[in-house]
């Protein structure tokens, strides 16, 4: 219990150390180590650790992509008190999606590096790639979007039979014959994502696909989602 | 204009009262831990946030969701490790949830109920090692390690971008333990936070 309490106490001070940072700018910092108001080797310590970089890998701090004929730069927010949005904080959402839910068809499910690979392959026709954002419009304001994703709200793909044959004609490269029978041979490897592991939004979408015989092995299922991008402070476009 | 404010208000009220369940139709996993009950649920308070530690979007570097390219060893989320719980609390003892995490961490996070605290400091040192194997009900026989009555172990730490259950499963694959016998957790005390889920000191 003693050693409790004094990890708390040790826990607050640091704390409290450390929006004493957060409140003064580097200079200041700087003229009151002269003042040897705080310990020199403690501030230096402290410096250091602000502006150690965030990284994606190791040894890997930003990946560049094209999107649309422009760069955009994929990286960590380098802010080490940045917080995730409020939007994103909140635990009581939607219901635990499990880690593979399409066994036993074999959609893959992948995490950031393959995420933030499948965004730089979507400029590159020769790996014929998309990525998929399968949430409702008002997500896409709250939150943002991928870079370089497609927006195709899985409701409006599941009902509307015409609007589902235009995106897999115009979006995801599926032919349809003359009596309607759809050719996947050229079909795009889609990378889909929603909100996060809670979401059904881009599993519904998956299985949307996988009624219209998409291949399972050419879909990929984010399942962290727009929640882990974030929580690990990765780049968005717009919202 | 004030339709929409009723309409907004009600689907708010209605929200709130929803219950918040961990898959379709199924709300609590009532465990054995230890000699106590203890009721895996979500956090009911749909106003609720996750604690302040887990709001930083800054720590660590993100790890792979297969870290661990040969032998391959597979990564499980939260319903998986429900069940694994669930397993163990019916007597199944070849199953053990490892928080992989230092004490430090613990004490702040909490832990995964029914999880044991063991970090890779604990297989550094041969004596160490021993008494940790032993929880892993792997024998020291003929001057080696006997894996054939290893327990599976679930391994987790932090998160997305925690390398402590990563570095604990390599160095257990170093030291022969097979890795169908391993499973990691990839989303860790963070994810399992994120979604509300019960936690124990």
């Amino acid at each position: 219990m003693k050693t409790l309490s004094a990890l708390f106490i040790l826990l607050s001070l640091s704390a409290s150390s450390y929006s004493y940072a957060e409140e003064k700018s580097e200079v200041s910092l700087k003229t009151a180590a002269e003042n040897s108001v705080l310990d020199g080797n403690v501030v230096k310590k402290r410096n250091k650790k602000m502006k150690k970089s965030v990284y994606i890998k190791p040894n890997i701090l930003q990946v560049k992509v094209i999107i649309s004929g422009e760069e955009v730069v994929i990286q960590r927010n380098q802010d080490r008190k940045a917080l995730v949005t409020k939007f994103y904080q909140k635990t009581g959402r939607g219901i635990i999606k499990p880690m593979h839910p399409f066994k036993p068809h074999a959609v893959e499910t992948i995490a950031e590096h393959e995420m933030i690979d499948y965004i730089s392959r979507v400029s590159l026709p020769e790996w014929n790639t998309a990525v998929v954002d399968a949430r409702k419009s008002v997500w896409l304001t709250l939150t943002g979007i991928l870079p370089g994703a497609t927006h195709v709200p899985f409701h409006k793909f599941n009902k509307d039979k015409n609007y589902a044959r235009e995106v897999m004609e115009e979006e995801f490269g599926v032919i349809y014959d003359a009596n309607g029978i759809r050719d996947f041979s050229s079909a795009k490897t889609l990378a889909i994502y929603c909100n996060g592991n809670w979401c059904r939004m881009s599993p519904e979408l998956i299985w949307g696909l996988l009624n219209y015989g998409y291949p399972a092995e050419k879909i990929k299922y984010y399942r962290g989602g727009m929640q882990a991008w974030q929580l690990l402070g990765l780049t968005t476009v717009g919202g | 204009m004030r339709f929409l404010f009723y309409l907004f208000l009600l689907i708010s009220v209605s929200s709130f009262a929803k219950e918040v369940l961990i898959e379709n139709g199924l709300k609590s996993v009532p465990v054995i831990v230890g000699d106590e009950v203890i009721s895996i649920t979500r956090n009911q308070d749909r106003k609720h946030n996750i604690m302040k530690f887990y709001q930083g979007t800054w720590r660590g570097k993100i790890q792979p969701l297969h870290p661990f390219k040969s032998p391959l060893v597979e990564t499980v989320a939260e319903l998986e490790v429900i069940d694994y719980i669930d397993q163990i609390s019916h007597g199944d003892d070849s199953i053990l949830i490892v928080d992989s995490r230092p004490q430090s961490a613990t004490m702040i996070t909490g832990k995964i109920p029914g999880a044991v605290r063991i970090d890779t400091k604990q297989l550094l040192s041969l004596e160490d090692r021993k008494s940790a194997f032993k929880r892993f009900n792997v024998a020291w026989k003929d001057n080696q390690w006997d894996f054939s009555n290893a327990k599976t172990l679930v391994l987790y730490c932090n998160g997305f971008w925690c390398g402590k259950s990563p570095r604990m499963i390599r160095k257990l694959l170093i030291l022969d333990y097979p890795a169908n016998k391993l499973k990691y957790y990839r989303g860790g005390m963070q994810a399992w936070r994120s979604v509300g889920l019960t936690t124990v000191k």
